[in-house]
């Protein structure tokens, strides 16, 4: 079942950090039906991001100072993202390494807290925003299968 | 008891070593000392020359995005061999040097660990001069020293 628009809407509020929006659109995603195609879109923004940001070929270093960057905009983020975690999720993306040992949940929290630190580098206007959801939505309906 | 000469000419000794053959010929005369009857007081000066370390390095004013930085700095810096030093530890150890009342994380293995460590590129990173690192271990010496005397 690909993701619906709906999906790529709550999405797109976190991104946008647009938060009642967000709360209000997250609030009306039916827990059942939606969030297989939630979590995928959050997967499929999540490689396309990491794959703009670091591409091929990349350094270890480039990822180990990507996220000490992410978790030191705030004390809430350096307690939340753990850095090894983080480090392995994105070498994950870029095809080295597994993170079969990892909670989905920790797995899920790392990769959506990383999104938006990747996402904000990004400095999208609008429609950078939407071509970057467009394309990740093709990946997370892939996923989807 | 009291640290011994001994003992802090053998971390200075480490702490200074040109090459990874004194590193290994000094890290195992510390080695030795931690196992000996002398091994009362050379937890507590490398644990103590850490601290002064630590404090030189970031005070008087640090934040913790200072602290993760510096670390994922020295990560970086041997992105070959990442695992070595555990970032939770490592930030876990600098906080708690700095004065921070947080819980002690993770494995008391992994803080030792990242204690020594973080100590070798502290001293490394703070390019002391001969007579800055003697003052710097005679701080960790008082330190030390009023560390063994509060052990019960």
């Amino acid at each position: 079942m690909p993701v619906t628009d709906d999906q790529v809407a709550v999405l797109r509020a976190l991104l946008a950090d647009d938060q009642d929006l967000y709360k209000e659109l997250y609030a009306r995603l039916d827990r059942d039906r939606d969030s297989g195609g939630y979590v995928a879109m959050v997967n499929g923004a999540f490689a396309r991001a990491v794959q703009r940001r670091f591409g091929t070929p990349h350094q270890p270093a480039d990822v180990i100072e990507f996220v000490a960057d992410a978790r030191s905009r705030s004390d809430r983020l350096a307690q939340e993202i753990d850095a090894r975690i983080a480090e392995r999720v994105i070498l994950m993306v870029l095809g080295e390494g597994s993170v079969a040992d990892v909670s989905k949940t920790t797995l899920a929290s790392t990769q959506l807290l990383l999104l938006g630190a990747l996402v904000a580098d990004e400095h999208f206007d609008d429609a950078g925003l939407d071509a970057f959801l467009a394309s990740s939505r093709k990946l997370a309906d892939q996923i989807m299968g | 008891m009291a640290v011994t000469d001994q003992q802090v000419a053998s971390l200075r000794a480490f702490l200074t070593a040109q090459s990874e053959q004194d590193a290994e010929r000094a890290g195992q005369t510390l080695r030795q000392l931690a196992r000996s009857g002398a091994a009362e007081g050379i937890g507590e000066l490398i644990y103590a020359a850490f601290v002064v370390a630590t404090r030189r390095k970031f005070a008087p004013r640090w934040t913790l995005a200072d602290v993760v930085h510096y670390v994922a700095h020295l990560r970086a810096r041997n992105a070959e061999d990442t695992n070595e030093l555990d970032p939770a530890a490592a930030e876990n150890q600098l906080r708690i040097a700095l004065g921070e009342q947080i819980a002690p994380h993770p494995s008391e293995e992994d803080r030792g660990t990242a204690q020594f460590i973080l100590l070798l590129e502290l001293t490394h990173d703070l390019r002391l001069t001969p007579s800055e690192l003697d003052e710097l271990l005679g701080q960790a010496r008082t330190l030390a020293e009023q560390l063994t005397r509060q052990r019960p």
